[in-house]
């Protein structure tokens, strides 16, 4: 079981895709997704953190704020919510850095 | 094509570190941070002013918009306190919020500096008009809006004396090892307190002498700048800017430490004048921008995402406009705006820039003009903007403007997106006719 935290602007556009990845995961993955202002009280139990792209410009900042892997989310894949696509890099990564 | 992305490229390094820089510096993230918290204050707030604003005139006859009225006249004490502590002190909870997030940020315990950026904000934005022992009363008219940049300046001066003080140990007292921790906390911020407070006491002082207090004299001494921040210039000037963030993808949460304050302090100042019954003075509010400017989010695209449903023959086109009809509707536009894709797509920067910019053209125009109602109401800017449009105006012609705009949008970028769906058409055709060799 892999907990996926999204960090996007508020929280909204990356709450759509959140729920869409975890049924994707089929049961692997639980994935939240929270807004930029609160992801710092959020980290607990977090195994990786994902950037939602129009925020890219704070990775540096999430990066130093977490102790776990950091992403960004592909664009293309962000725009079309592919889900599986998302799920998939994640979990690369997140094998890459363990 | 490619000189065009060679172009994109250097402007991509440029406008990056921009972002940077507005959205990592500490003092604006805690700014927006602060301003992102009040959502639900602000939408109680604007909730009362619309409860308290039924749109009744001397013929209406309708039974539910009088029992409406009567309901408004027979509890305006009760609404009024409501919203004097809700959307009426937007500058107290700003003050209180970006001392915790600029203390998170320097990773201090933000309790203590809490008490005294509250405490610096009551010495100096309100002001006592009698302190007798049986009855105090006290003139906080500031604490709205109108107070913002005191409770800025309060917000962060308190933060950063203290995180200074504590980090040289400025006046730390030593305690025995058995003292518990907690105390000796305390005991560290005592020396720290003293300076802090006997600091405001003495520009309340100042202040007084000159007949005054800070946040009016701020305020007198800012107004010419926000009164030249609610031009049309201006609007035009920030929508275009927006959006060249967007172009490059970034957010324009980047931009929010300094359009949080002038737009939602806007907001405030309105909810307020419509409470008194008065005029409301401004024009460009957070409203203002998310119902009448940025029509479904960043490019105002949801005339784009069902001409992309009906109207697109190439199967990516069609499949992004079904993603992102949605959430476009609730003004979420990243899935069009990464989607499509409508960054760094040079076929799509003219519509791109030109929708939002005539939005906030046509409707500053006309509600200068008094055409339609200026917004003060702020429920949430995850509302469909027609919808929101009416609330925040409580006029219906506001809820025509926003459709007659989406309408707009939508020719706009017709002729770009029949364009773009011939190159991508002939692009699946091609590819399809490839895999068909292949096999």
């Amino acid at each position: 079981m892999v907990n996926i935290l999204i960090v996007c602007n508020a929280g909204m556009s990356s709450g759509i895709l959140a729920r869409k990845m975890e049924d994707a995961s089929g049961g692997k993955a639980t994935v939240r997704a929270v807004g930029v202002s609160e992801y710092q009280d959020k980290l607990e139990n977090v195994d990786i953190i994902l950037v939602g792209p129009q925020i890219r410009f704070q990775l540096n900042e999430i990066k130093a704020n977490a102790v776990v892997p950091v992403m960004t989310i592909d664009l293309s894949k962000y725009g079309i919510m592919d889900a599986e696509g998302i799920l998939k890099d994640a979990f690369e990564f997140y094998e890459g850095e363990k | 094509m490619s000189k065009f992305n060679s172009v994109t490229a250097v402007m991509e390094n440029k406008v990056m570190p921009i972002a940077n820089k507005f959205g990592q510096q500490r003092h604006l993230a805690a700014i927006r941070d602060a301003f992102i918290s009040l959502l639900p204050i602000t939408l109680a707030g604007g909730l009362v002013a619309i409860i308290s604003s039924p749109p009744v005139t001397e013929e209406t006859t309708n039974g539910f918009l009088l029992a409406w009225e009567k309901f408004a006249l027979n509890n305006a004490e009760v609404l009024n306190w409501v919203f004097a502590f809700t959307l009426g002190a937007m500058s107290l909870y700003v003050c209180i919020g970006i001392t915790h997030f600029l203390c998170r940020f320097y990773k201090v315990n933000s309790f203590i500096p809490i008490l005294f950026s509250t405490m610096g904000f009551f010495l100096l934005v309100t002001q006592p008009q009698e302190l007798g022992f049986d009855a105090k009363t006290l003139e906080f008219s500031f604490i709205d809006g109108k107070g913002l940049l005191s409770a800025i300046l309060i917000g962060i001066g308190t933060t950063e004396l203290y995180r200074i003080m504590q980090q040289k140990e400025f006046g730390k007292i030593k305690m025995p090892p058995s003292v518990p921790a907690s105390l000796s906390d305390v005991f560290a911020s005592l020396i720290p307190g003293i300076v802090i407070i006997v600091g405001y006491t003495i520009v309340y002082a100042i202040f007084n002498s000159f007949d005054t207090n800070m946040a009016q004299a701020m305020f007198d001494f800012l107004s010419p700048t926000f009164k030249s921040a609610d031009s049309l210039a201006f609007v035009i000037f920030i929508t275009i800017l927006t959006h060249i963030f967007w172009f490059f993808g970034i957010h324009d949460a980047a931009l929010g430490g300094v359009m949080g304050p002038i737009r939602d302090g806007n907001i405030s100042i309105n909810a307020a004048a419509q409470m008194a019954g008065e005029q409301l003075p401004h024009i460009f509010t957070t409203s203002f921008w998310t119902y009448f400017t940025a029509i479904g989010g960043a490019g105002s695209v949801i005339g784009l995402a069902f001409l992309l449903i009906f109207l697109a023959k190439s199967k990516q086109l069609k499949n992004v406009g079904k993603v992102g009809v949605v959430p476009a509707l609730f003004n979420i536009s990243e899935p069009l705006i990464f989607g499509i894709p409508l960054m760094l797509n040079p076929m799509f920067l003219i519509p791109f820039l030109l929708t939002s910019t005539l939005n906030a053209t046509i409707s500053y125009i006309c509600m200068s003009i008094g055409l339609v109602g200026k917004t003060f109401s702020m429920l949430s800017w995850q509302m469909p903007p027609f919808i929101g449009a009416f609330f925040s105006t409580l006029d219906w012609k506001a809820f025509v403007l926003v459709i007659l705009l989406m309408i707009l949008d939508a020719i706009l970028y017709y002729p770009f997106v029949k364009a773009y769906d011939r190159q991508l058409t002939k692009r699946e055709l091609e590819s399809m006719a490839e895999t068909d060799t292949k096999s």
